[in-house]
This record gives C-alpha cells, structure tokens and sequence, in this order.
C-alpha cells in the first residue's frame, strides 16, 4: 500500500475536477434521469401525472400517424440539411484550403461572423429576407410579379438550416483538407488523374472522419433545434422540437419526456453509425 | 558532492520491460554516460533518478539516502532537457529566477547570481530576451543556467546535444565538460552518441534493451568489447560470428559463414581452443586496401570485391564482399589513397594485429 | 484560357456561398437604416430612427439586459469550471476517463431542446425558476466548449515544460500557478468567447424556463417574428453584429498573428 507522494499529487489534482463535475451532474445529467423517468408516465392533462411504468407513450409515438408524420418530417429534413451541407460546403471548403492562408484567414472571419450570432438573429434576418413583406417579395413586386410564398414550408426550413449550419461543415471540411498532403493530389495529377478522379479517390477518402464529425454535428442541431422551422415553417410544418415544446407548454411532461428520448435516440444512432464508419473515437 | 547510486532498478511500460534490473554508480564528481540505443532504457533511468518516473521496484540513493519518497520538486537535482523546456512566457532572467523562488531565496540575490551564471556560460547581457528569440545553442546553455544556479549537487543530462547540429554540438561539448570539471558536479549524461561518450566521460554505461551491457572507462568499453553488440555499437569495428579451426603457436585460423578462411595473429592466441565460437572484430580505420596484384599476405589478410565506395571528405569508405561468402567488410581509407580502388575490383585487405582481435562468445 | 474561366467560375461559387451566409445579417443591417418599417426593394435608406427609437425601447433595452445578466455570471462559472475540469481530466484514465468525456462533451451532441425539457421539469421539482435557472444551465452548457478549447492547449504543452518547473523545485500546485496556466491563458481566453456566445444566444432553454418577466432577448427576438414587427430590434442585433466582427478581426490579428504557443 503506496499511500506515496505520487498518489498524493494525483489525488489533489483530480479534485479539480469536482465543481465541474457537481455542475454536469446536477445541471444536466440528473434533469435528464428524470426526464427518461417521466417518459415512462402518463400525463393526466392539464397537470399531473400518474407515477407509473408505461410504455404507452413510446407505443403511440411510433404508430399513432400522427406522430410518425411529424418523426418523418423531422428526420428527413436533417437528412436532407446533412447531405445538402456536405455538398454545397465541399468546393468551398476545398478552395479555402488551398490558398494561401492570409487570404482564407479573411473569407474564413467573414464564414465565422454569422456562425458567432445567434441562431435566432439569423432566423430574424431570413424571414426579413424571405417573408410575404420580405425583400425578396418586395423585389418581385418592384419587377411587377405577384408575390410568392417562400416561407411556411419545408424549403425554407431546410435553406434556414442550411444557413445557420453551413459553417460548421466548412469548418470541419476545411480543417480535414487542410490536412490531406497536396503533394498526393498532385501526384495523382500526374498520373493522369481528373479533378473529379482525384477528390473522388484521393481527397474524400482522406477527409472521412471530418465529413463525419462535421455531419454529426449538422444532423444533431438540425433535429434538435427549434427556432428554424418555428419562424421559418410554422405551424403546418411540425417537427419534434416544436412539438416538445407545446407539450411543455401544457405540462405534458410525459409526452414531452418520451419525445424527447426518442429525439435523442435518433440522434445517438446517428452518432453511433458515423462513428462506427470512421472506424471508432474520432478526434476533435 | 553527492554520490549518486542506482539498485535494482525495474520499470514497466505495460508490457514494455524499459529497465531490467539496473544497477549503477556515479562517484562523487564523476562524469558518467549512460550510452545506448533508442529504447534502451537510459533516458527512463536517467527519469526515475529525477522522481519524473517512478520504478516499479528498486531503490535511488542520492548522497547515500534513499529519495524514492522524496517528491520530485525536492529532491534537488539538476536536469537538463533533450528540448531545453525553457518557460516561453518567461525572460531568461525569470527562467533563470525561478528556481531561486521556488527555494524562496532572497530576492536581493537574484541579479548577482543571473549574471554571473550567464558569464559562465558566455551569455552575458541575454537577460531579458525571450526563448522564441534564442538559438538552439543558447537555449541549451540557458536550461544548463537554469540549473546550475541552484548550486545542484548532481546534473542529470537527457541528450542534451542531440538536438544541435554537428559543429554546434563538437563546440558544446567542450563547453560542458569545462564547466562539469569547474564545478566538479557529479554528473549523469544520457546519449546514443557513442562519439561524445568517448569524448567526454570518465565513465561509460552502456546499455541495450533496458539492462547493463558493460562497464568501464573508455578505452575499456572501445578495446575491450565484451561481446559483439558493445564492439558493434561503438561504431569502429567490423564484427563477425566464427568458429576456431586451428591454433598454431599464436596464429588461429577462423571459419566463418560471412567470411572466407582467415588466419589471425593474436598476442594469446594460444588461450583459444580449436572448435571454439568466437568473435573476430577488425577496426574500420586499421584495414590497408591494395589492388590484388600485390602479394597478399597470408596472415591478417584476406581478399574480398569491392562494392562501394563512398567520399566523405575526411576519408573514403569502402564497403567490400567476398565471393561465395555472405558478409560484408567496412573500411575507412586516407583520402590520397593512390590508385585509388574502384567497384567490381578484385583487392587485398590487410591489418595490423593490433588492430583485430578474437574473443570467446558468451553463449 | 480554359483555366482561367475555371477560376472564375469557382471563386464566384464561394462568394456566393458566403454572400449566402451573410444575407440575413445584411438584411438586418440594412433594414436597421431604412426609412420604412418593412425592408422594401428599392431600399428606402437611410435613416437613423430605429437606433434613436432603441434608446426609447425599454422592453427590448431590458432583455438585452437581463441576458447579459446571464450570460456574464454563465461565463465566469463555466471558464472557471471547465479549466479546472480540462486540468483535472489529465490525472484520469480508463474507464473513468470514458465516462468524463461522455458527461463533460456530452452538452455538445445532446440537442438543447430535449435538455430544456428534463431542465423544466427538473427546476420545478427543486422550485427554482427565472434567472439563477437560466443562468446555471447555460454555464452547464457553456462548460464544454472551455473544456474542448482548453484541454487541445493542454495536449500542445509539452510535458516537459511542467517537469522542468517541477526538477527547479515547484510543487504541482506551484507548475499550474506559474507555468501552466499563463501557457493557458490564450485557450482560457477563447473559451470564454465560445462560452460568452453559447449563453447570449442560446434560445430554447431561455424559452422554457422563462417567465413574464425574465425575457432574455433571444425570447424577446421570437415574439417579435410571431406578434410584432418592430424594427428597433433589428438596430440592436445589428449594433452586436458589428461587435462582434471588430472583435473576430480583432482576435485574429492577435491571437492567429502568434502562432506559437
């Protein structure tokens, strides 16, 4: 039995862990212990619940259409926002990263600043830009077009996603990119390699893990995150978030509760499967 | 000053055994290498000595007292740094400073003693310049100050020169020897560089795959090898595996799978016994090379093909094979070699006696 | 030739993409100085009424209020937390260390709305409500990004550097003090950025256990969309817009100019 010096040292610097740890568990870990609980009750409207086990709410969640609609509706929108980013982010992730990096640190700042403000405030700004009395309508009339109507569907959830999301897939991609050699690009040119070729078969194998780091990302706020399709789809466009959060609204804990672990679930399943794709922990 | 002595030392990475039971001393004073290859568990000694590892067993005694539970912010030893660690936040006066805060000594003190430990190194006037703004060389020399300053008892070296290029380290080298024989510290130097430990210590550890290989000043590590890893890593010879033949008086003749049948004069040769394994080692620098028109000898000879032959300003490395035979023989020759032998060239090899020898292998 | 049009073609592709990434804020910009209530095309600029109409608008003067008294006092709490968290971490390993990492970055993949709800229910239970609510959790959920910052500084310091203060005579206590923490102070530092950032705008938790009269401005910011056009908010956002670029361009000319550590 060392009780030495050594153990002393590590002991004490391990309790620097403890404010932080009394934090989590507390602030987080613990309200979502009760949250799993309460999933499991079922809600007595307006107010109160009966404490005991069920599996009711899950049932419903999974056949009652109209949950499954709205899980649907949900999880293909992320889906859609996560391949979407990829895309659209890849050719300007790339071209940042093979600049010189003065030049990208300016485009790179002004990619940040939006990332910086909230989310709402970009909502705030896109139903400016998108909205019945918005400027692009007010464009359409000035051209002597009837208005249309931009907002209040999934369109504009998914271009409202996609703005405040974009960054965080560039980011990912350019750091991944900035890692590949350019000398094995180049090698491959010389080897009679296309541009296409060449990302398709040296580039994107190399950045694996940073598409997916970058898309769990995108996956999880586009699912989980509320104000976008609120502002931006309304009402006739329900998803999860939204539907939480009514049910808060009405006390309706349960409820709530068990569409929220389903939410996660969906979320750590996706965590799940892109870790496993990348071949175990990834790197941040 | 304190005499420095490591028993039965052990120490595990996992499944990885770094130290095997190693034992050593450093005298008072003394100027000891522990020298070896990567991984051969110098560094890892060297590390527990200082408290910045801890053995799984053995003990470390410091001026005949046991330090094992002696943190390591108290036991008071100077280490210097492979990459010098210098504080970047810091000046090289507060890098310098900060182990006489750490001994809370009187401030009042600080300005003599900075400067006149920059003096000794040469590095007057650097105070209040930052690491970013040092060469390697006077990095090193501000980690060396670092320490010293503290009027340390023993210095732990960690290939401390390893990271300057050649000239800097040929001209570093001969600063810390003066400054170790100045201060007469008892010091322990970590290196692979089997040149610097023959150049500086009066003492020589050598090392291999965590346990002591052998002992001794230098000339006894360099002339008398215990077996053919200690003649091989001190760089100078060539070593081959080979069986006793015949002895006749003080001439052995030698089998080898690498080298054709040769006949070595020895001083005792007579000691060895027909049948025998042993080593047959030959000095790169002592083996002559003549086209094979001359007359070869048929003592301390052999005839072999040259392969390559490399410049390298100070000398010529030849690298000759022997035909029907596996093994390969290095030579360094005088750059006004004249004819100076080209590749594919049958030659004559040949050596002073003083210059090879044979020893017994130890199964 | 046929390089250069390619050129063209894939640079006026990023610009697009970050013209793209900066409309809404441009739009807010611009509506914050336009002469009329909605943004219309032609633009009917400029006009500095909505700014003037700020000072005068003290519901929205108080939320932006209320939410830096959260998101300041958030701020402190998770830096402190999270560096000492990130330091600590170091001493950790196996399945201990599996299970810190899961709670510490857990925050960063775990959606806020699901948080939010476990949150309500939880701060009912205890009967907390209002700001101190507001506050904690958004220092819980601040935490993890002073974690991630300040432990990647811990991985670039060399180990060696803390042994050679220890060899001169510094207690573990003492390295921190002295050695490792002033090494930290650029990752503290930006950490306390992201953790300022994560609190000020964060939304859907500032929602659910908000009440009549702690509207943060990211809550106030929603009513408006759904009830009330009014254009003296977009004067604000736009006024912390543009502190937050002089701050970006700021930052990086300090902090990216001195790569080193």
């Amino acid at each position: 039995m060392k009780l030495n010096w050594r153990l002393k040292e590590r002991l004490l610097e391990g309790l620097l862990n403890i404010p932080g740890l009394v934090l989590i568990i507390t602030i987080w870990a613990f309200p979502l212990i009760v949250l799993v609980i309460n999933s499991f009750y079922t809600n007595i409207p307006f107010g109160g619940h009966v404490q005991e086990f069920t599996l009711e709410n899950y049932k419903k969640i999974f056949t009652d259409p109209f949950y499954v609609i709205i899980l649907y509706r949900t999880a293909i929108i992320a889906i859609t926002v996560t391949v979407l980013s990829v895309i659209i982010s890849y050719p300007v992730a790339y071209k940042l990263a093979r600049i010189d990096e003065k030049k990208a640190m300016f485009l790179l700042i002004l990619i940040v600043v939006p990332f910086l403000t909230a989310v709402i405030f970009r909502a705030f700004g896109l139903i400016y830009l998108m909205g019945n009395r918005g400027v692009i309508n007010s464009f359409l009339h000035w051209l002597g077009f009837e208005g249309i109507s931009l907002i209040w569907n999934q369109t504009a959830i998914i271009i409202g996603f996609l703005n405040v999301l974009l960054p965080y897939m560039l980011l990912s991609l350019y750091s991944s990119i900035k890692q590949v050699n350019k000398s094995v690009e180049e090698a491959a040119w010389v080897l009679g390699a296309n541009r296409v070729k060449t990302t398709w078969y040296i580039v994107l194998p190399q950045i694996k893990s940073g598409m997916v780091t970058g898309s769990i990302f995108v996956f999880a706020i586009a699912m989980g995150t509320f104000e976008i399709p609120a502002i931006l789809g309304g009402m006739g466009q329900m998803v999860i978030p939204m539907l939480i959060q009514q049910y808060v609204s009405y006390m309706n804990f349960p409820g709530a509760s068990a569409l929220a672990i389903v939410l996660l679930g969906f979320v750590l399943l996706f965590v799940g499967i892109g870790t496993r794709l990348v071949g175990g922990k990834m790197e941040l | 000053m304190a005499e420095v002595r490591v028993q039965n030392l052990n120490k595990s990475f996992g499944e990885l055994k770094a130290v095997n039971n190693v034992s050593f001393h450093a005298k008072s004073g003394e100027f000891l290498f522990l020298l070896g290859p990567s991984g051969c568990g110098k560094t890892t000694s060297l590390r527990t000595i200082a408290g910045l590892e801890e053995q799984d067993s053995g003990k470390v005694l410091v001026g005949g007292k046991d330090v094992s539970d002696t943190p390591v912010h108290k036991r008071n030893l100077g280490f210097v740094f492979q990459n010098y660690a210098l504080f970047p936040h810091m000046t090289v006066r507060q890098n310098i400073e900060f182990g006489l805060r750490m001994k809370k000594i009187n401030k009042r003190y600080y300005r003599e003693k900075v400067s006149e430990i920059l003096s000794l190194v040469g590095l007057e006037g650097y105070e209040d310049r930052k690491p970013d703004q040092l060469s390697g060389g006077e990095k090193q020399r501000i980690a060396l100050c670092r320490t010293l300053v503290l009027d340390p008892q023993v210095l732990l070296l960690d290939e401390p020169l390893s990271n300057l290029d050649a000239k800097l380290r040929k001209r570093m080298r001969v600063e810390l020897e003066n400054i170790q024989n100045k201060l007469g510290l008892t010091t322990i130097h970590v290196t692979h560089d089997q040149e610097e430990a023959l150049a500086m210590a009066d003492r020589i550890i050598l090392m291999n795959n965590g346990s002591i290989v052998q002992e001794g000043t230098p000339p006894e590590i360099y002339e008398k090898p215990l077996n053919g890893f200690v003649a091989d890593f001190m760089g100078q010879v060539n070593c081959y595996r080979g069986k006793v033949v015949k002895v006749t008086d003080n001439k052995v003749a030698l089998e080898s799978e690498k080298l054709p049948r040769i006949n070595v004069l020895q001083s005792d040769g007579k000691k060895l016994k027909e049948g025998k394994d042993v080593f047959f080692m030959v000095k790169k620098e002592g083996i002559k090379i003549n086209s094979s028109l001359n007359s070869s000898k048929e003592i301390n000879s052999v005839e072999g093909e040259v392969l390559v032959a490399s410049y390298y300003g100070s000398h010529i490395e030849f690298i000759c094979g022997f035909p029907g035979k596996s093994g390969q023989i290095i030579l360094k020759a005088p750059v006004d070699i004249s004819p100076v032998p080209t590749r594919g060239e049958k030659v004559n090899l040949q050596w002073d006696y003083d210059n090879a020898f044979i020893i017994e292998c130890f199964a | 030739m046929r390089s250069l049009q390619k050129i063209d073609w894939s640079w006026l592709y990023v610009y697009i993409v970050i013209f793209f990434l900066l409309a809404p804020l441009i739009s807010i910009l611009l509506l914050s100085l336009s002469r009329t209530v909605y943004l219309q095309f032609p633009p009917a600029l400029f006009s500095l009424q909505w700014y003037r109409e700020l000072a005068n608008n003290q519901a929205l003067l108080n939320s932006f209020y209320l939410s830096l008294r959260v998101a300041i006092p958030a701020t402190i709490i998770s830096t402190v937390c999270g560096t000492l968290v990130a330091i600590g971490t170091r001493v950790l390993g196996g399945p201990i260390l599996k299970l810190n990492h899961l709670l510490f970055l857990g925050p960063l993949i775990v959606p806020y709305v699901i948080l939010a709800t476990g949150l309500s229910r939880f701060f009912l239970m205890i009967g907390v409500r209002g700001l101190p609510a507001i506050t904690l959790s958004h220092a819980t959920i601040a935490m993890p990004y002073v974690f991630l910052l300040v432990y990647a500084g811990l991985n670039l310091l060399p180990e060696s550097i803390e042994e050679g203060a220890q060899v001169l005579g510094a207690n573990r206590f003492k390295v921190l003090r002295k050695i490792t923490l002033p090494l930290l102070k650029p990752h503290i530092f930006a950490g306390m950025m992201f953790a300022f950032i994560a609190s000020f705008g964060e939304f859907i938790i500032a929602y659910m256990l908000s009440g009549p009269r702690t509207t943060l401005l990211t809550v106030y910011i929603y009513s408006s969309v759904r009830e009330k056009t009014e254009p003296s908010l977009s004067a604000l956002l736009s006024l912390i817009t543009i502190v937050i670029i002089f701050l970006a361009f700021f930052y990086s000319k300090i902090y990216l100019g001195k790569q080193k550590l």
